[in-house]
This record gives C-alpha cells, structure tokens and sequence, in this order.
C-alpha cells in the first residue's frame, strides 16, 4: 500500500487545477526573468570576449615573448600551463600593397589560438608552404586559392630575402590593416640562418621564441607568469634588461566583471527575485487562504505540522519541476532572440560582433538555483501558515472581516462603489503587495521612460561629429592603430572625387601633424621631470609631468597635436576665449599672427578641462624646426574640443601617440603646408545639402567598394543612431523590467480577485438573492479591480515624480549625454493600462469563475 | 520488501564510495579530480560507518526502553513514560503495550464489576421478597394461631393466595432478569418473522387489554422477517405492550406499529396513557423504577426489555408527551 | 477506573466586555467503556467542552485528564500524536477528505501516525457499517448518512481511548439520526471503547449510560 500521505498530496494536488496553473505560471515567469537576465549576460560576455579576442586577434590566456630554445622547451612543461603555441616571428613583408603582413613560423596550436587556422586548404607543412589571410593574399596580388604561388620579400638579421612559396590555405582576415601569414616548423629547418638568436645581444626578435598559451587555471595567472619569467632565467620588468621576457596576461579573455557589471546583475537578480518573490507569495498565501479549513481537518485528525509541511513542500516542489523547465526553455530562448537586439544596442561600433550563446548547464543551473531559492523563500510563510494552523479555529476562519461588517452598515444607501470600496481592505498584506507591485511597475516605467527622454540625441551626436559626414583612412578609424603615419593618409583623389560630387558644401580637409614629423617640436615653458618612455605605437619618446605625458620630437621639445584646416572648418568650433570671431581669428592666423589652442572638456558641463589647460590666451608659442626656432606664436584664442576636433567620432588613438597630452593647435592649411615637410590629410569634413544624404552614404559605400577600400566615413546619421541605439536600450531594458512588475501585479489582482470570487460565493448569492443583478455584482467586482489600480497609480505618479525629480535627475546629470527632462507621459500611460486591464479583470474573472444560479450557488457555499 | 530496499542503501553507497577511492587512486585523467575522488569517497565511508553506528545504537536503546516497559507491566508497576505521545517509534510501540495491557485488565475489571453487579442484585432481590414474605408469615400466623373465622378464613387465604402468586411473578422476573444480568442466558438468533413474534407477545396481553377495553393495532406487514431471537424478543415486546396496557386508561388504545430501515428494523408502541416527563425518559428503564403514580408491578419489565433488547444489539428509546401517551421505540439491527 | 477526568475546568474566548466565558467550570469523570451524552442549550458549552477533552482547546484554567496523561504536559506536537491514536473525532458534517476515497479516509489517522491497518478490523468495521461495498468510492458519491459511518469507521480504526462525537446526527434526517446513533453505540459497545457525544435530541440522549446537562458553561443539576 501507498504511503497514504503521498497519494492525499498528489490527490489534493490534483484536485485545484486552476490554482497549479496559476503557480506554474507564476514559477515559470520566474524562472524566465531568471534565465532571460542569465542567457544575456552570459551572452553579452561571451560575444564581448570574442569580439575581443579577435580584436586582439588571440583568444590565449596569455603570451610570452622573447624566450630562447630551451625556455620555449621549460614553459611547454610548466604544468599550470595547459597547451604553448609556437612563434618565432621573422618579418614584416616589403612587397605588400596597403596591408601589413605579419610573416611568423608558427605550430597549429599556435593558428588555432589566433584565429589562423586555415579556413580553406590545409595547414603549411613542406618549408615552402604558407598559410595566409585572404587580404594578405590580395596584397600581394593573388586570389586567395590553395595551391596559389607567390613571392614574400623581408629582411631579416640584416639580410633581404626574396622566396617563392605555395599558399597551403587561407582563412578570414581579422583587420583590414593588418593580418598574418605564416609557415610551418619545416621552414626553420630550411632556413636556419634566419633564426639565429641573437636578441641579447642585439634586441632582434627575429629567432626569439614567442608563445600564445592556455593555462588550467586563470587564478592568479598575474602571479605565477611571473614566477615563470623569474624560473625561466628572466626578467619581466625591465625592458632594457638584456635578459627581458615580456609577459601578459590576455585582458580580452580573462575578462573580469567589472563591480558595476557584477552590481548590475546583482540588482537585476534581486529585482527579480523580488517580483517572482511578490507573485509565488501571493499564489500559495491565497491557496492556504482557500484551505485553511482543510488544513485545520488535516490537523484535527491528527496530522502534524511536519507533515503539513511535508505536504506543501512537495506540492511546491511539483509546481516548480513544472515551472522551472518550461521557464527555463522559454527563458533561453525569449533571451537568446534578445540578445543580438541588445548587443546591437550596447555596441554599435564594433564590426566583427559576433552575438551568440550556447545553452551552457551553467546558464541553466544559476538560473534554475535562483528560481528554486525564489520559490523556497517565497514558500517559507505560507508553508508556515498553514502547518501552524490551529485544528479547530480553522473551521471559523473567514478572511479577516471582523470590523468590516459594521462599516458597510453605515454606509447609507450602499452604492456599488462604496460596496467595493468596503471590501478593499480584507486582506491588508495582498493589497499592499497587490498595490506594491503595480506602483513599482508605474515607477520604474516613468524613471526609465525620463532617463530614455533625458538622453540628449543630438548633444551627443554634436559631440561626436560638427558635420554632415567625416571621411578617414580606414586605419585611422581603427581604435588599435590611429593616424599616426603619412601613410595612413587621406589620398588627394579621394578629396577630389568626394570634393565633386553634388551637394557638397565646407569641405576641409584637416592636416594633422604624424608621427614622422617629429622634427616640427613647440615649446611654451612647460616643464618636464625629463623621465622618459618609448611609445610603442609611434616609437616616439613620451616626457612626462606630474600628470601628463607628451609626445617629444627630436629636439626635446613636444611635438602636440597640431591641425590646418581651411576657414570653414574652424567656424565651426566651439571658440571660447580670446580672439571669437572665427573670420577675424582665421586671418590673424593667416598671417602668421598667432595660433588657436583647442582645450579638452568636462563633458558633464562642457567647461574646460583644468587639467588639460596649459597654455593662456597671449602666451607665446615658440616653434621649432630641426632644433631651431622658426616662429613664435601669440595663443590667439581657445577653443572647447569635442572629439571631432581631434579624431573621428570617439577615437583619438591618433592623438594620443604622436602629440599625448602636449597642446591641440590649430592654424590655416597655408600655415600647416608651409611649417611641415610633407603635410599629410588626416580627415576631410564637409556638409551636404539638405536630401543629399543618402546620396553620399551610397556614394561613400560604394567608393569603398571600388576605389578605395582603405577608406573609412562617419556620418552624423550614423552617429545619430548610436546615440538612439543607448536611448533605445534604455527604453527596453526599463520597460522590461517595468513590464515585469506590471505583470506581476496584474497576476496579483487577477488572483485576488478570482480568490475574492470564490471565497464569497455565498455572500454574492446572496447579494443576488436580495436583488443585486449580475450587472450590478460585475460593477462591484470591476469598481474593486480599479481601486486597486488607481490606488497604485497615485502612489505610482506622486512616487514617480519624486524619483524624477531627485534620484533620476541627479543619475542623469552625472552623465554628459544626458540633458535632463522631466515627463510623466510614461506613468500616465502605464496607468492607463493598468487601469483599463484592472477593469477588463474582474468582467473575464466572474464569467469564468461565478457560474450557476443563486439556488446554485447558495448551495455550494454550504 | 520497502525494508529490504533501505538496508541495501548503505551496502550501495559503500560500494560507490569504494569505487570512488579506487577511481581515485587508480586512474583518473584530471589530476586535480584524483585527491577530490579519494577525499570524497573517504567522507562518504566514514559517513556511512558513523551512520550505520548510530543506526545500531539507537536499535539497542529502542530494545532496551522497550524491555523496561514490560518488565514493569510484569511487576504491576505502571511502566514510566516521560513522553507517552512523543512522535516517536517507542512511544507508539509503548502506547500500544499499553494499550493491550488495559484489554488483558478490562477483563479482570469486567469480572470483578459482575461479581459486584450479582450482590447488588442479591441485595435488590431479598429487599424486593422480603415484603411478599413478611406478608405471607403474617397471615399464616395469623391462620395458624388466631383461627379466625371462616368469611376472615377465606378472605386472608385468598389474600395469601395473592401474595404467593405476587411472589411467583416476582422469581420469575428475578431469575430472568439474573440470567439477562450474568449473561448466562443464550440468543438464539434466527431468521424468523417478527409478525409471529409481535402476535406472540399481544396474545399475553390481550385478556388484560380486553379487560380494561383497550383496542391493539397491530401494524405489520405478516412477510417481515428479522434475525432475532423470537422468544426472548417477545418477552420484551410483552414487557412493553404489559406496561402500555398498565398506563393506558380504560378506553383507550394502543398501536405497534413496524417500519424496515436501513440498518434497523424499528417497531413503535404508542399508547394513549398517561405519559412520561421528559427528564424521566432515561430512569424508567432503571431496575425496579417504578411510576409514582402506580403500585401495581415491580419495575422490572422495561429494564428486562431493554436488556434483552440491547444483548441483540438493538436499541429503545422513549418519546411521550405527559397525558397524552408514550411511544417506546425497539430498534432491531436487521 | 476514570477514562477522562475533568477538573475545575474554565475556557473563555476574548476579553473584557466581549469575554465569552464558553465553559465556566466544569467537573465531570467519565469511565471507561461508557457512553456519556452531553446535551445543552446551544452556547452552553458542550463544543468547548468536548473540543477541551480532544485537545483542541487549551484550557483557560483547569485540568483535562485523558487515559491518565493531562493534557496540559502535552507540547504541540505530542498534542496532535495524542489526537490521532486516543481521540476518534465524528463531526456534525462529516468532514471526510474528499480527494480520498472511503477506504483512504478510513486509513488515514493510521497511517499520518506510520502504522499499518490491521486487517481484521478494518473488516469488521466496514461490514458493521455497512461500507463494503463503497469502499473505493469518493465521499461525495455517498449520503449524509453514508458519509457519517465512513467518519466513525475513521474515528474507531485506530482502537482510540475516547470517540467525541458532535452532534453526529445534527444533519441527517430523524431517519438516517437514528441509524447514525445507533450504530455508533453499538460499535462503541462491541469494541468496549469510550464515547461522549453531544446531542441536541432527548430520544437520543437516552441511548447514554449517562447524561450531563450543560447550562451555561456549567452542569446542571
């Protein structure tokens, strides 16, 4: 025989479909907020690293370089060391066209680990044979094709090599500017000469060991690397040491969240929880309400508290097996269709984004575990309450009336308002929660809905770019490379045929001094420490104050960062101090009279940035050219850059390696193309007329295509819709989550108003009975369903307006972007909803629920 | 068979956790897993030792608590129990021990309660002969010694001859009633037609019932038939119909009136008599209660009737309503 | 010997003006293997009363006795313990289980209490009230009356010290009442188990060896 405890759980269980599904529901809903916020963050980051990790074109955990031999050997049996990759690189090649290649003898390990295992052919294996990106192969003027031949020409310990090798397969190029081709071991052993060690002696890389590794554990990876540098005979630190061995740990894998990442997800977390903690409460504190009778036979008969508890726990436990699946799977998949619209969201200038996760049992357990412990917690006091059911108070209970009765008494002429306004107050803890709920899900809209309208679209887009379109070289679009040479120019064809086409209007093409013009320095008596540093981008020396680094020429004194622009151009900057008349400055300038000092800002009020003020209005700027003193220049004015004035859209990668912190000037293009060798055209701006803008767009894609394809444009519409992309996601994130609250407490009221349904069933029949008709009973229902809406949204409007006005408005303010607008349109409108569903509730609820004539139903209640 | 599964459970888990050392220290691939698999298959061992320990000790202290218990039902000492309704397996065990040693005393109870139940009869019996008796000494001595003359002659011998059959009347209905009351009377139970058994008991009743002009409705249907015992049955049933006649004015009527329920078979004498008040409902059925109204009779007949009534497993029960008459209901358990 | 023994026993419900006092010191003893009716006005005290004796109630002051434990040493849960193997309790409506059938309501006290049926009772049972055959039905497929042996076989099939009854023919048919009572005490007789019930008909009152009278939370002499 069954054990009889078992088969009343699974009877009683059976026996209220209604209220198991209406648990179910609430446990799966759970269980979907739980998996949705899991799979995106999950999904989030493991697009991110990859992203990342082809960005950085490694996926390792981290890289050696510079080993010998026999250190290669000792790291390739370090035990935390899980699999080496082999490369021993050799050269850049010479005979590339507008691509840098990367020649390296590589193993497979050392491929797969950085994205260069062949994707077509085969891996190189004779020392003849190389594997190469498709770019790379174009560069050097084949079609990307095993089995195709060519040339590579490097120099290498001094010596020039020119050999024929045979493409063994290619894969996808990473970067349009830069991408590797490698050979097998076999080419070291038929080129021995090439590898001979000698960067003790001369610091040449070239037969120095380096390897991408993978190790069992990233936990304190920082520590042991070093360990390992130390046990290997070198030396991490040091770059001039001649023993130097650079170590790192690869950041883009070993990604750690961030604290407000981790607070973010955190809160989410607990956010949900709480809404799932508000509808699980609520469904088992109205199913014990229902059966406390019950419970109190149960008691009387002699069941104890344990095993009511026994009882219920397993009941719960049912519902969540049900729940938790179904809310696992909806959750993965209402989550995996989200992410791709969310990272296209938080990333809009990411190219290679790669949006994708993997059902992982990590994903499905956290988000299971956080489910379950929802459920537990929210189980506890019901559980309680009905184990703790007196035996025989149970067959008296009637839902908290009491004081109640006395008050419909004197209400006189009883309305069907006043009925339903009587009955609000029964089950105090509902109605708050009921109450709760739907005003988090009013507030939480409106603050979301404020912070979405406070973002300033077109604050943020000025910022990004002054005009209609901004064309680069793709390189100086890149956020690793930047302008930083002559090469990375803007060919004069290209401004040409732009220049021509229709519409165009300012056009200026903007001069930038490069790294190679280091012998144009400028001083204006800013001291040093005369501490120095080689950027390893630029490979100019960087001096340093207390704060800044500059980049220094070859006289010692900072090169900056200095523009030409044409009249146009600088009209349209931000003039601040001194000379403001753009036309006046222009001339002055023209004439050799001065120079413009552009000045990074506070973004949050757009003052000038003390820090980066070094020079005042009147202060003399003496220019030198190789080591002498060729002007000096009276600081005209002072402009408030915004990143355009100094990159493109946010990048300034440029910038930052040639002329570091050292001042931005500004002069006429005459004035540029007099003072430096070969002036080089870092970005030509230009507006278009109104309705030309899809014309350019096409124009400027289809260029890219065809004629240049070293090319790279920023449009202001393209900006534009970045800066919506935040505003977007802002609006979707906070609507989630507001929808889910006002889900949450929509089931609540549907809950409570089906339990308020069933459980005065009597009292309504006798309602009816006296003459109320079914019209006047559903009025009563719906009048009480509005109460509660309307009651949450004062509470939700007056609640919304505070948090407007003090907590959103002092988040927004904290953010440059955002100019701060206060709205209630979302609140009004969520209350609109929730008051038209409050109605609608109550009318489905009684049809459904109140079925059956008065004679009926009077019996049923007995 | 549910028992024999959870011995198994410890036998498996040391097997697994043995298993699991093995793993361990043979062969596992990841070498951090090795130490894991041996520590945690060590843990689950000692555990499952532990366990099994506790299991015996607690088997031992139940043997023990268990033996004290009927140790002091053997010594007629009541057995202590500090939690008698702990939610424990000793208690329940102890409770029902207990439990079964109150049926093994009931019996001892039950004898002692007859034994005292036969002097109180004894005593009720030599009170209820002594006043027959005296009367009969008193007349015989009177007969003996006064020779009084023939008319007084005949008058104290007719009155003697009253008092015997008074006294006749009254040892038949103590014999009756001390078999009904040791219970060495027998049932014979049959399945037998309550229409002869009702006809039986208002033969006995009829010349007195025509006496005093009383009509008797019988209302039966003549095919009903109930397991009863017929002749005892309608010993009682006569007891009633004799106390109805008894009660009823001259003129008045009495009706037997048979209803088949579900589980009994009930039968209704009403009369038209004088009538019971309510809170004496439950004494008329009381050994020698008798009416205050009433000298005839000894105040045996209802109590007899019920006796005989009860030992079948049936139940009366008495409605009235003062003056107007009385309705005596016999359940039959069908 | 004494099956209950009920001393200076007070019960009210509330305070100060609304102060219901339910029962107001009663003393009774009942012995074992008796049928004691307690009949009353209503709002005399009989449920309180018996609800006291059940281990329902904590008294307000006083002692309830049962089977030679006070009730009053009893935790929570041994109070419940006590409830399933001492107590058999018939209500007014019967308040069977409805999920389970007949035979389930009838086994479960025994087995909330982890013991096996005992075959040969539960026969025994079920032929005397008549239920063999209803068996493996579901309570509402039976009448009142129906529903009322399958509560007394529950409240019996644990041999318990005392049956309580409240009112068990309160809302049945004079009918099916008599049928009720009447098998009640007859089982109580055949298994020598103890039995107070509440009634509020006199015909039935004397079915009991005994009848207390209750009157204002009192007995009425």
């Amino acid at each position: 025989m069954e054990d009889m405890l078992n088969i009343l759980t699974r009877r009683s269980f059976a026996a209220s479909r209604v209220r198991n599904g209406i648990a179910v529901l609430a446990i799966a809903l759970t269980a979907v907020l739980f998996t949705a916020i899991t799979t995106i963050v999950l999904g989030t980051m493991e697009s991110f690293t990859l992203t990342m990790q082809m960005q950085k074109m490694s996926r390792s955990d981290g890289e050696l370089r510079f080993m010998t031999a026999e250190q290669f050997e000792v790291l390739r049996q370090t035990d935390f060391i899980e699999t080496a990759g082999l490369r021993m690189p050799v050269a850049y090649l010479s005979n590339a066209v507008r691509h840098n290649i990367e020649f390296n003898v590589e193993d497979e390990i050392q491929a797969e680990l950085t994205f260069c295992t062949p994707t077509h052919g085969r891996p190189p294996a004779a020392p003849n044979e190389a594997a190469a990106s498709d770019l790379a192969l174009r560069a050097l003027g084949v079609e990307p094709e095993a089995g195709a031949e060519i040339v590579i020409e490097f120099t290498a310990h001094g010596r020039d090599y020119a050999l024929p090798m045979v493409v063994s397969g290619w894969y996808e190029a990473l970067d349009s500017q830069l991408s590797v081709m490698w050979a097998g071991p076999a080419f070291r052993e038929a080129h021995p000469e090439i590898f001979q060690f000698t960067f003790h002696e001369d610091r040449d890389m070239t037969g120095t060991y380096f390897s991408d590794f993978t190790v069992r554990s990233a936990a304190g990876l920082e520590k042991r690397l070093r360990q390992l540098v130390y046990d290997l005979g070198g030396e991490p630190d040091d770059a001039g040491a001649p023993n130097y061995m650079q170590a790192a740990v690869n950041r883009v894998t070993n990604v750690q969240p961030s604290p407000f990442q981790m607070a973010a997800a955190g809160a989410f977390a607990v956010l949900f929880a709480l809404c799932g903690y508000l509808l699980i409460y609520n469904v088992f504190d109205i199913a014990v309400m229902q059966d406390i009778r019950r419970f109190g036979l149960y008691r009387t008969i002699g069941m104890s508290r344990k095993q009511v508890r026994y009882l219920m726990n397993r009941q719960a436990l049912w519902l969540s097996g049900m729940g938790i699946p179904l809310g696992l799977l909806a959750g993965f998949f209402i989550g995996r269709s989200t992410l791709p619209l969310i990272m296209d969201m938080v990333v809009t200038e990411y190219k290679y984004l790669s949006a994708g996760v993997s059902p992982s049992p990590a994903l499905f357990l956290t988000a299971a575990a956080l489910t379950a412990l929802t459920v537990f917690c929210s189980t506890r006091k019901p559980v309680r309450i009905a184990a703790n059911t007196p035996p025989i108070e149970a067959f008296r209970y009637v839902e908290s009336g009491g004081g109640r009765r006395a008050s419909r008494r004197s209400a006189p002429g009883a309305s069907i308002p006043r009925l339903a306004w009587s009955n609000l107050g029964r089950n105090r803890r509902r109605t708050a929660f009921i109450i709760l709920s739907l005003t988090l899900c009013v507030v939480l809209l409106n603050c979301a809905g404020t912070a979405a309208d406070s973002m300033d679209v077109e604050k943020e887009t000025a910022f990004m770019i002054r005009t209609d379109f901004a064309v680069v070289s793709a390189a100086s679009a890149s956020n690793a490379k930047g302008f930083l040479r002559r090469s990375d120019a803007l060919r004069a064809k290209t401004i040409a045929d732009i220049a021509a086409r229709p519409g165009v209007t300012g056009g200026s093409a903007i001069y930038k001094n490069t790294a190679e013009d280091a012998n144009v320095t400028y001083d204006f008596g800013h001291p040093l420490t005369g501490e120095t540093f080689e950027n390893p981008d630029s490979g100019l020396l960087f001096g340093f104050d207390q704060y800044r680094a500059f980049g220094l020429g070859e006289d010692g004194h900072m090169i900056c960062n200095v523009y030409g622009m044409e009249e146009d151009a600088l009209a349209r900057m931000d003039l601040r101090e001194g000379e403001t008349d753009a036309h006046a400055l222009f001339e002055m300038m023209s004439a050799g009279g001065g120079v413009l000092v552009g000045v990074h800002v506070d973004r949050r009020d757009m003052s000038l940035e003390p820090v980066l003020d070094l020079a005042n209005v009147g202060q003399i700027v003496t220019v030198y050219k190789k080591g002498a003193a060729v002007m000096e220049l009276p600081v005209l004015a002072k402009a408030a850059l915004t990143t355009d004035d100094v990159g493109i859209g946010y990048l300034d990668a440029g910038a930052t390696d040639v002329g570091g912190d050292g001042l931005s000037l500004y002069l006429p293009s005459s004035v540029f193309e007099s003072l430096y060798d070969a002036p080089a055209v870092y970005k030509y701006s230009f507006d278009v007329q109104e309705g030309y803008e899809a014309e350019m767009t096409a124009f400027l894609e289809d260029y890219m295509e065809t004629e240049d394809p070293g090319l790279s444009y920023l449009s202001a519409q393209a900006a534009r819709e970045s800066s919506q992309g935040t505003q977007r996601m802002i609006r979707f994130v906070g609507g989630f989550v507001g929808l889910v609250f006002g889900l949450a407490g929509i089931l609540n009221l549907i809950n409570t108003i089906v339990t308020t349904i069933l459980t005065r069933r009597h009292e309504f029949a006798a309602m009816e009975s006296v003459g109320m008709t079914r019209r006047q009973l559903t009025a009563m229902m719906v009048w009480e369903g509005v109460f509660y809406a309307a009651g949450a949204c004062l509470l939700g409007l007056v609640l919304s307006a505070v948090l407007d006005l003090t907590l959103v408005k002092r988040l927004v303010d904290s953010m440059w972007q955002f100019t701060f607008r206060f709205t209630l349109v979302p609140a009004l409108a969520a209350c609109a909803v929730l008051l038209a569903v409050s109605a609608i509730v109550p009318v489905l609820a009684l049809r459904w629920f109140h079925r059956g004539s008065v004679a009926e139903l009077l019996r049923v209640a007995e | 068979m549910k028992r024999d599964g959870l011995a198994q459970i410890p036998l498996l888990i040391t097997s697994a956790a043995i298993l699991l050392i093995l793993l361990g220290v043979l062969d596992l691939p990841a070498a951090l897993l090795r130490p894991a698999a041996i520590g945690l298959g060590t843990a689950i061992l000692l555990l499952t030792l532990l366990w099994k320990r506790r299991q015996e000790r607690r088997e031992f202290d139940f043997a023990n608590s268990f033996c004290d218990t009927l140790d002091a039902l053997l010594n007629g000492r009541e057995p202590k129990s500090d939690r008698p309704y702990e939610d424990s397996q000793l208690a329940k065990v102890q409770g029902k021990l207990l439990q079964y040693h109150d049926y093994v005393q009931a019996g001892q109870r039950q004898s002692e309660a007859d034994k005292q139940n036969i002097q109180e009869l004894v005593s009720d019996i030599s009170h209820q002969v002594k006043t027959p008796i005296a009367n009969i000494r008193m007349f015989t001595d009177l007969l003996c010694q006064h020779q009084p003359p023939e008319e007084k002659r005949a008058e104290f011998l007719s009155t003697l001859s009253t008092q015997v059959n008074k006294l006749d009347f009254l040892m038949q209905s103590l014999i009756k009633m001390s078999r009904l009351e040791t219970g060495t009377f027998a049932l014979r139970m049959e399945d037998a037609s309550l229409y002869d058994t009702i006809a039986q008991a208002v033969g006995g009743v009829l010349t007195a019932a025509n006496r005093k002009r009383i009509q008797i409705d019988v209302d039966c249907a003549s095919g009903e038939t109930l397991r009863h015992d017929p002749r005892w049955t309608a010993e009682a049933l006569g007891n009633l119909l004799d106390n109805a006649v008894k009660y009823t004015p001259e003129g008045g009527s009495i009706r037997v009136r048979v209803r088949p329920w579900q589980f009994y078979t009930r039968i209704d004498i009403t009369d038209t008599g004088i009538g019971v008040p309510a809170e004496y409902y439950h004494d008329v059925f009381k050994r020698f209660y008798r009416g205050q109204s009433s000298a005839e009779g000894v105040g045996l007949g209802l109590y007899l009737a019920r006796g005989i009534i009860t030992r079948q497993r049936g139940y009366m029960t008495l409605k009235s309503e003062l003056g107007k008459g009385s309705t005596f209901s016999v359940f039959l358990l069908r | 010997m004494d099956m209950v023994t009920v001393c200076g026993l007070k019960k009210y419900f509330g305070t100060g003006i609304r102060q219901v006092k339910a029962v107001d010191g009663i003393d009774i003893s009942i012995e074992k293997g008796t049928f004691t009716a307690v009949v009353g006005a209503s709002g005399s005290g009989k449920t309180t009363l018996l609800n006291l004796i059940g281990g329902l109630y904590q008294p307000t002051e006083g002692t309830v006795t049962v089977d030679g434990t006070e009730l009053s040493t009893l935790r929570e849960e041994e109070l419940t313990v006590f409830r399933r193997r001492r107590i058999g309790f018939v209500f007014q409506d019967c308040r069977l289980i409805p999920e389970l059938t007949v035979r389930e309501n009838i086994l479960l006290p025994l087995a909330l209490d982890g013991s096996r049926p005992n075959p040969a009772l539960f026969d025994r049972l079920t032929g005397l009230l008549g239920l063999e055959s209803r068996l493996d039905s579901f309570p509402h497929m039976l009448s009142g009356g129906g529903q009322q042996y399958a509560a007394i076989a529950r409240a019996l099939m644990t041999r318990p010290a005392i049956i309580l009854a409240d009112e068990p023919t309160g809302s049945l048919d004079a009918k099916t009442g008599q049928n009720v009572a009447g098998l009640l005490k007859m089982t109580v007789d055949v298994f020598h188990q103890t039995l107070i019930m509440i009634t509020h008909n006199p015909e039935l009152a004397q079915l009991a060896d005994h009848v207390v009278c209750l009157q204002n939370g009192r007995v009425a002499k």
